[in-house]
């Protein structure tokens, strides 16, 4: 799975550290989500997606 | 439960120290013992667990189940197997003569029992250490 928490991340200039608190999770594991070595569960996409403001869809997509 | 950092530190190294205290504490009574380190152990190691985030979560649990694969393949198979097969001769004086198959030296059933248990969660914690740092070296952790 693709996603595009980099870009989102960049764009509101937050580092993994800040990111990673906003949704309650270790900034190791949101490293391995931003390079697609673990894919999150549902609930933590939808977390994911509303700290930026978007839709699930506009943060993950398919290979 | 919530991902926390501290929660999961704290648990880890209580329940450690608790492990730690007992035995020194309690080792003249080793069901004893072995009933509080197991609960304490147990309890604190769910909180410990629960405190993870998701990730962390299934990175355990790969390790953990690994870890198992390989205290299987590399410890249980050739330790118990093998050694005991190979110390039948030395095994036989905790036999009494007549029965062949009941022992009946130094400590109770229970005893070799918790060894037995002991032995194997030991060999499988090992393991899960072994496999996280395979998974490091391999470039697959997460």
């Amino acid at each position: 799975m693709k996603n595009r928490i980099k870009v989102l991340r960049a764009e509101k200039n937050w580092s993994q550290a800040e990111l990673a608190e906003r949704i309650n999770i270790a900034r190791q594991s949101l490293n391995a989500i931003e390079n697609g070595k673990a894919d999150p569960s549902l609930p933590l996409g939808m977390r994911i997606a509303k700290v930026f403001d978007v839709r699930v869809e506009d943060v993950f997509s398919q290979d | 439960m919530t991902y926390s950092r501290k929660r999961y530190w704290f648990a880890l190294g209580t329940a450690l120290a608790a492990a730690l205290a007992m035995s020194l504490i309690l080792h003249p009574y080793p069901i004893a013992m072995g009933m509080g380190v197991v609960t304490i152990g147990g309890v604190l190691g769910f909180l410990a667990y629960f405190s993870l985030d998701e990730i962390q979560r299934q990175n355990e649990m790969r390790a953990w189940y690994h870890g198992g694969l390989l205290a299987i393949l590399f410890g249980f198979a050739p330790f118990v197997l093998l050694m005991s097969n190979a110390m039948l001769e030395a095994m036989a004086s905790f036999l009494p003569d007549a029965s062949g198959m009941v022992p009946s030296k130094l400590h109770s059933p229970k005893f070799y029992f918790g060894l037995g248990a002991g032995v194997v969660l030991g060999m499988q914690a090992i393991g899960h250490f072994i496999a996280h740092a395979i998974f490091k070296v391999s470039g697959r952790a997460r």
